[in-house]
């Protein structure tokens, strides 16, 4: 309930901030009620003239301010429990806010009642309490234009206790919040972490990176035993799955000592790792070795020359071996994804899906996002979610919705109706915890532009220097990096972790005026 | 540490705190916002830090809440990295 600029009256009982004149002769009409006996209806009009102790106090002019939000949950806590505590039928208030003329109403209050005892009874409770607890100040201008803002000696301001802020701890609640696990201000539990490694890579996907990128300095991002260490604290703290990203994961040196070391954490049932796949071919044994429960591979083509289009690089090939040494070094329900382009990406749909079939790899395509280096991004690009299934349809025939047994997974998953000869055998999910069942070489869908899944987000991140995010799109981060190197405890990390949660929004508003693009392009979050 | 500002090639820390003013104090300032470096600490810790860097305000802050979103808090209470916070003077609406 935000001031409005009119000065209408409202058109059923609630409490309102307004910015002009109120209008009082409608106000008993909205406390109207077939039960109410009794109607009151009470002013407070500015005075010109006060009495004081030796002279009167002149005044011209009043100026009201307020703490809006803080002055609408007031209020309308307070009409609340007015209505509730004298068994009303009815109650309007209205507070003034900004220039209000001497002998012109600032306040105004409309209760109704079955009797007169209680109408006039909240009304004036209403009022007492309105003058101590809600935050709106006036300020008074003299005839000589000498302007106060009263502020009473009697230490009149809000008692704490009657409306405490939602979400802040007191020390004692640490403990007991840590114990909670990271759930945000919408209610949404945070089990899985993304850990970027690095910002390097070795493609320059043009939806990803600028072709002229500058790399943070090694010193900058953590090293692996900082990353094991803050894996450790979000353990603790309700964490259940790794994802590890970059840029390239697999650039970084020795990423299986860090797979596992992360495997080995209490509390972390699984540990993943998203790739392009050029160096799975030399790595993907030492993964499987050190653990690694799954692998997603980043692929949005079959054709050479659009790969290299789209990577800026060759390497389809290095990628396709890359997919075999996967499978040959034991990795089941292998995810591959594909960012679907608008204008580039049509023509690989079905290929791609006739691939992933018969290899029996789950693909899943991904709307384009707004994160790339050269901040080229426009709504019209968006290659849809639907758009892709309505393609894929026409070519492989029905597709019908799979069970979904991960809610928090994003993406929306489908089986070929059409199983035929091509299809490989069905993968049973060797890897992953929970009862997580990937469709056997189905196809999936992650909308995150045309269907945002922010309600079901799970997820935090970790980039590669070190800062806390709580979404892929925020524009602020937590430096767990600074705690880290200047002694910090593994407690402060906690409350640092807590922190990035509770400042969640509730969605990433893509698409929405309030959108704003990170100052971060993807391969410096962790894709 | 020095707070961090946003440029177009840097996000936003979560190391600094945004403070609201009001009324007769925001007066004595001549400032409605104030944007502090600020790595976490209590409400009490905020109060001390603000009647260190803006003396004129002292005594009217020593009367006043400290409002952190949608409620008050007490002293003891944690004042996260990159809240929103107010300072509430005694009121005078009504």
């Amino acid at each position: 309930m935000a001031a409005s600029e009119t000065n209408t009256t409202p058109a059923s009982n609630e409490s309102l901030l307004v910015w002009g004149p109120i209008d009082t002769a409608r106000l008993l009409d909205s406390v109207a009620d077939d039960a109410a006996g009794a109607n009151v209806l009470f002013t407070g009009t500015t005075r010109g003239v006060t009495a004081g102790a030796i002279t009167n106090q002149i005044t011209t002019r009043l100026v009201y301010e307020a703490h809006e939000p803080l002055a609408s949950a007031v209020l309308t806590r307070l009409r609340d429990e007015a209505v509730a505590k004298h068994g009303l039928t009815a109650c309007t208030i209205i507070h003034r806010l900004g220039e209000v003329a001497v002998g012109e109403t600032s306040v105004a209050i409309a209760t109704s009642a079955p009797h007169r005892r209680e109408a006039f009874a909240a009304a004036e409770w209403l009022m007492e309490r309105i003058k101590r607890e809600v935050p709106i100040w006036k300020c008074e201008e003299g005839a000589d234009g000498d302007r106060t803002w009263v502020h009473p000696d009697s230490g009149v301001h809000p008692d704490t206790e009657l409306y405490p802020a939602s979400g802040t701890l007191s020390a004692s609640d640490v403990q007991s919040e840590q114990r909670a696990g990271l759930v945000d201000g919408f209610g949404r539990v945070h089990t899985d972490l993304r850990i970027s490694v690095t910002d390097r890579c070795n493609l320059r996907c043009t939806y990803c990176m600028p072709l002229d990128v500058a790399f943070k300095p090694r010193d900058e991002l953590l090293s692996y035993e900082e990353i094991v260490r803050v894996a450790r604290v979000a353990a603790g703290l309700g964490i259940r799955s790794i994802r590890i990203t970059g840029g390239e994961p697999l650039v970084r040196h020795d990423v299986s000592d860090l797979v596992g070391q992360l495997v080995t954490i209490p509390g972390i049932e699984e540990v993943s790792l998203t790739t392009n796949g050029l160096l799975l071919g030399e790595q993907a044994a030492d993964l499987r070795r050190a653990g690694l429960h799954r692998l997603n591979v980043s692929l949005d083509a079959l054709n050479e020359d659009l790969f290299e289009q789209i990577a800026r690089r060759q390497g389809l090939d290095r990628v396709l071996a890359g997919l075999a040494a996967a499978k040959t070094a034991g990795f089941h329900s292998i995810r591959i994804n594909a960012v679907s382009i608008r204008g580039l990406t049509e023509g690989e749909i079905v290929p791609l899906a006739q691939f992933c079939r018969r290899e029996g790899f789950h693909l899943r395509f991904i709307e384009f996002m707004p994160l790339d280096g050269e901040a080229s991004w426009s709504d019209g690009q968006v290659l849809s979610g639907r758009e892709v299934r309505d393609i894929l349809t026409r070519h492989l025939g029905p597709l019908v919705p799979a069970h979904r047994s991960d809610a928090g997974q994003p993406a929306i998953d489908y089986v070929y109706a059409n199983a035929d000869a091509a299809d490989a055998a069905e993968t049973a999910d060797a890897g992953g915890p929970g009862g997580q069942s990937t469709p056997a070489a189905g196809v999936g869908f992650i909308d995150p532009v045309t269907q945002p899944f922010c309600d079901r987000c799970d997820r935090l991140r970790l980039t590669a220097d070190g800062q806390f995010r709580n979404c892929l799109f925020s524009t602020t981060e937590w430096d767990a990096r600074q705690v880290l190197r200047t002694g910090g405890s593994d407690d402060e990390i906690a409350r640092l972790l807590q922190d990035c949660v509770r400042a969640k929004r509730a969605a990433h508003g893509i698409g929405t005026p309030a959108f704003e693009r990170p100052a971060r392009a993807m391969y410096q979050i962790g894709g | 540490m020095h707070a961090s500002h946003s440029t177009s090639d840097q996000p936003t820390r979560a190391d600094t705190l945004r403070v609201s003013l009001f009324a007769g104090m925001a007066a004595a300032i001549g400032r409605r916002s104030l944007e502090l470096a600020w790595d976490g600490g209590t409400a009490a810790s905020l109060r001390s830090r603000l009647a260190a860097d803006f003396p004129a305000i002292a005594p009217l802050l020593a009367r006043s809440a400290v409002a952190i979103g949608d409620g008050y808090v007490t002293d003891d209470s944690r004042v996260p990295c990159g809240a929103d916070v107010a300072i509430i003077p005694p009121v005078s609406g009504g």
